[in-house]
């Protein structure tokens, strides 16, 4: 029983991120071409848009899922929500997915900055090829020891509020 | 000679520390699984994180050992490294004794990086003993694991199936074992698997427990088996 609501609030929250996307690409003009699930390089859903020319755009677009997650989180901590442990749970998994420095919003974010490469077929090229220059530079270090830092935080906000 | 071995070594560390990935798997992700597993179930349980930092070290001993000493002398056969090094003057068991002792002393360095790590996010003291514990680990360790993948690498498999075959080893030898929980508590017939195979054996070293018959049989016999491989063994470039 304890799985299977695990399971049905981590959709649920894996919903409300793709949500955040849709929402923020509505709202900024962009085009939804397709909201999608893929194997590569783990299972998940993801939305797909006609990438934004401004930055400021690509950043609001990427970062609204983990903002409504956060927002989420927020809501259910203010109405003691958490007192349904296995919901926490499910919050604590999905923070970990989105904040992680393998592939996430995050690392698209900072990956996109770069310069595109000449003769890579698509964006998902481009993003293997400015990712493999990415990882484990210092600003990917950085990223990874952020990530670590949430994962504890996380924990030590388990063990001493909920 | 002495010379040449610092030289070695110094050139050793300098490209292990040119591999991103290498360094990424040697230092971050230990520090990385003891500070999670640590914060997870370190405030529940007493003695956990004491349990669990011998644990890590334990498992990055036989990564280093499997990953880090076979298949690097084996690519230095198996790409013709090794006749030009054999041109050198100098005996060329300096270069390989070289890439050793860099390994020890980044394993030690790895060993005092989670010692620190234990006192800052646990405030557990590292005792002068377990100190002396981990470094005997190292050495033993680090021997019975490099052996262990010389045997896989020059067991004449296909080039590339021999990593495949050192992951499968490592991952069964790693959650087969006391490293992170007593695997024994939960499973009796993975427990006892476990205890035959050498990373308990260093594990008991690590924390305090003392060898049983056990580690002599996994040092003398891949000691034994390179040996006799390294002699049948045929190079194809």
């Amino acid at each position: 029983m304890q799985l299977f609501l695990f399971v049905i609030f981590l959709f649920g929250l894996v919903f409300f991120h793709e949500l955040g996307h849709v929402v923020s690409a509505k709202l900024l003009g962009l085009s939804v071409q397709k909201i999608g699930f893929q194997f590569q390089p783990f299972p998940h859903f993801y939305v797909a848009v006609n990438w934004p020319k401004k930055k400021i755009h690509k950043f609001v677009y990427l970062f609204s899922g983990t903002f409504l997650t956060l927002t989420l989180f927020a809501v259910s901590t203010y109405n003691h929500f958490f007192e349904l442990s296995i919901l926490y749970w499910a919050f604590f998994v999905q923070f970990i997915m989105e904040f992680n420095p393998f592939y996430s919003d995050f690392t698209i974010a900072f990956v996109s900055n770069n310069k595109l490469n000449k003769g890579v077929k698509s964006y998902a090229d481009n993003y293997k090829v400015q990712f493999q220059k990415y990882q484990f530079s210092a600003k990917w270090y950085f990223h990874f020891i952020i990530w670590t830092s949430t994962i504890i935080l996380l924990i030590k906000f388990k063990n001493q509020f909920v | 000679m002495i010379k040449i071995i610092v030289k070695s070594i110094y050139y050793q560390l300098l490209i292990s520390l040119r591999i991103k990935q290498a360094v990424f798997f040697t230092v971050a992700f230990p520090i990385f699984l003891f500070v999670i597993f640590g914060s997870i179930w370190g405030a529940q349980h007493d003695g956990y994180v004491s349990f669990l930092l011998s644990g890590i070290i334990g498992m990055t001993i036989a990564s280093d050992g499997l990953f880090a000493i076979g298949p690097v002398i084996k690519e230095y056969y198996s790409n013709g490294l090794i006749k030009y090094l054999r041109k050198l003057p100098f005996n060329i068991l300096l270069h390989f004794i070289g890439l050793i002792i860099s390994r020890i002393i980044s394993l030690i360095f790895i060993v005092l990086l989670l010692c620190v790590a234990a006192y800052l996010m646990f405030g557990y003291i590292v005792t002068s003993l377990e100190i002396l514990n981990f470094i005997i680990g190292v050495f033993v360790g680090l021997f019975v694991f490099s052996f262990l993948g010389l045997v896989v690498t020059f067991s004449g498999i296909k080039q590339g199936a021999d990593k495949g075959i050192i992951n499968l080893i490592y991952f069964v030898i790693l959650f087969t074992s006391n490293a992170f929980y007593p695997v024994g508590e939960f499973n009796k017939l993975i427990g006892y698997i476990g205890n035959i195979l050498p990373l308990n054996q260093i594990l008991s070293i690590l924390r305090g427990d003392g060898v049983n018959y056990l580690l002599g049989i996994w040092t003398l016999i891949p000691m034994l088996l390179f040996a006799f491989l390294f002699k049948k063994v045929k190079f194809k470039r």
